[in-house]
């Protein structure tokens, strides 16, 4: 049924103009705020790093809203590769399958989880995302939100040194200032 | 040569001061050193929270204010008086718990807590621990005896909480029994010790401590989640036995979550 839902809304989206995609600059004077501890920026480097098998390895942010009061700050709570049966064969550099990730959403759900989807470009410097990031991000990730107050969805994208995110809110997405957190003594590696 | 070129030690860590919001929660003793001292590095914005206002007995260990002061709130004479530095000040006259002081420490790259009482720490740690913001705490006990001169110990504390890392429960600064004897002691109506110089020791070892934590300046020299100060033996002390991951903070736990309205059985 919200396959249905979402093939729907994905047709519905689809055909829409590009929209500018609000960069996550801090002079941006960001409303949204991603606080995501140190070591799950790690994580998220390694599961992302291209191997021989998988080019461009996904993966998605486990986040939640920070508290009920807020809807501008979210929290990174866990990483989710993708497993193997999670790619489907297609033109872009990855391919996922919307059911298998329509099915974590639902799963996710339950504890107040939403999803952020990964994936690194490489190289130093604030990264960008590509057309068909773009309107993955409008299409799926947007999609996924529609009507989803409890939970954020988004996207983030790695470089080798920075991170850029986006929450889709309503019918668009919107920059988000990524706060890498400390959660070990000693060591923060990233700049964001 | 720039206004902050005799911080240049703190490499690309003095960005992350400009673009950084610090809160501190309590305008008092500790808190004032705080505040003070976070204005001064030049932090982007400043939080102030405390919704209490200066008494007489404060004038001798809050910095920054005079016996003029008093009856103002806390929050807004330290916003004017450390003002005129580079940092943007936000006076907020209100507890952590509500919803103003919740959203400045949900916005917040490091918040700072220098609070009385093991419940109003608690709270703070709370919060913090479900955004995701480092909290720096820092206590000062100072014991007498019932003829209220002599000192039988004089002992604080900072603990930097960093989430996944060992908490206040951890570190036994926070218990339930804690927690009980602050209502007890409230209602005796008996005033804590409390003398600016010790405040200022620890206020200035958190400030340190954030400056470590955050712009690691001193890579490989590890930075101890609890540091012991003892003031009659005139020492401080990392306390090495507080480590290792927090069992009553799971990072998976952080956020919000729902809490599913219990099922009533039919009768």
């Amino acid at each position: 049924m919200i396959g249905a839902i979402l093939k729907v809304l994905a047709w519905l989206f689809g055909p829409t103009p590009p929209t500018p995609v609000p960069v996550s600059e801090p002079a941006d004077a960001p409303a949204y705020r991603l606080h995501v501890p140190c070591s799950l920026i790690h994580q998220l480097r390694e599961v992302t790093r291209p191997t021989v098998r998988r080019g461009e390895p996904l993966a998605f942010l486990r986040v939640r809203f920070a508290s009920e009061d807020s809807r501008t700050v979210l929290v990174g709570v866990g990483v989710l590769p993708f497993p193997d049966e999670a790619y489907v064969p297609g033109p872009a550099g990855a391919n996922f399958s919307t059911d298998w990730a329509v099915d974590v959403a639902n799963e996710q759900i339950g504890v107040n989880v939403g999803l952020l989807l990964v994936h690194a470009h490489g190289g130093s410097g604030m990264p960008g995302f590509s057309g068909v990031d773009q309107r993955t991000n409008r299409t799926v990730m947007g999609a996924l939100a529609f009507g989803i107050e409890t939970s954020p969805y988004g996207a983030l994208l790695l470089s080798d040194t920075h991170v850029r995110c986006l929450l889709a809110v309503g019918r668009t997405v919107m920059g988000v200032k990524v706060v890498v957190v400390p959660d070990r003594f000693g060591e923060l590696l990233v700049t964001a | 040569m720039n206004t902050q070129s005799r911080m240049s030690f703190l490499g690309t860590g003095l960005s992350w001061l400009r673009g950084a919001t610090v809160t501190v929660i309590g305008g008092g003793g500790g808190g004032s050193h705080i505040a003070q001292q976070v204005a001064h590095l030049g932090v982007g914005r400043l939080a102030i929270a405390d919704n209490d206002h200066l008494e007489d007995t404060n004038v001798e260990r809050v910095v920054g204010v005079g016996y003029g002061d008093v009856g103002q709130l806390k929050a807004d004479l330290l916003a004017k008086r450390f003002g005129e530095l580079k940092t943007t000040i936000v006076a907020v006259p209100a507890r952590a718990e509500s919803p103003e002081g919740r959203r400045w420490i949900e916005q917040s790259e490091v918040v700072f807590g220098a609070v009385d009482g093991a419940r109003a720490r608690n709270n703070i740690e709370r919060l913090c621990r479900s955004a995701l913001v480092p909290y720096i705490d820092i206590g000062l006990t100072i014991q007498v005896a019932e003829d209220d001169v002599t000192i039988s110990a004089v002992g604080g504390q900072v603990v930097t909480s960093l989430p996944g890392g060992p908490c206040l429960w951890c570190a036994e600064v926070v218990t339930d029994d804690l927690i009980l004897r602050d209502r007890e002691e409230y209602l005796a109506g008996r005033p804590d010790q409390q003398v600016i110089s010790m405040n200022g020791l620890l206020a200035s070892q958190a400030v340190n401590g954030m400056l470590a934590v955050m712009t690691g300046y001193a890579p490989g020299f590890p930075l101890y989640a609890m540091i012991r100060y003892d003031g009659l033996s005139h020492t401080m002390q990392p306390d090495r036995f507080v480590q290792g991951p927090c069992p009553h903070y799971p990072l998976e736990v952080a956020g919000w979550r729902y809490v599913l309205p219990a099922r009533v059985a039919a009768a």
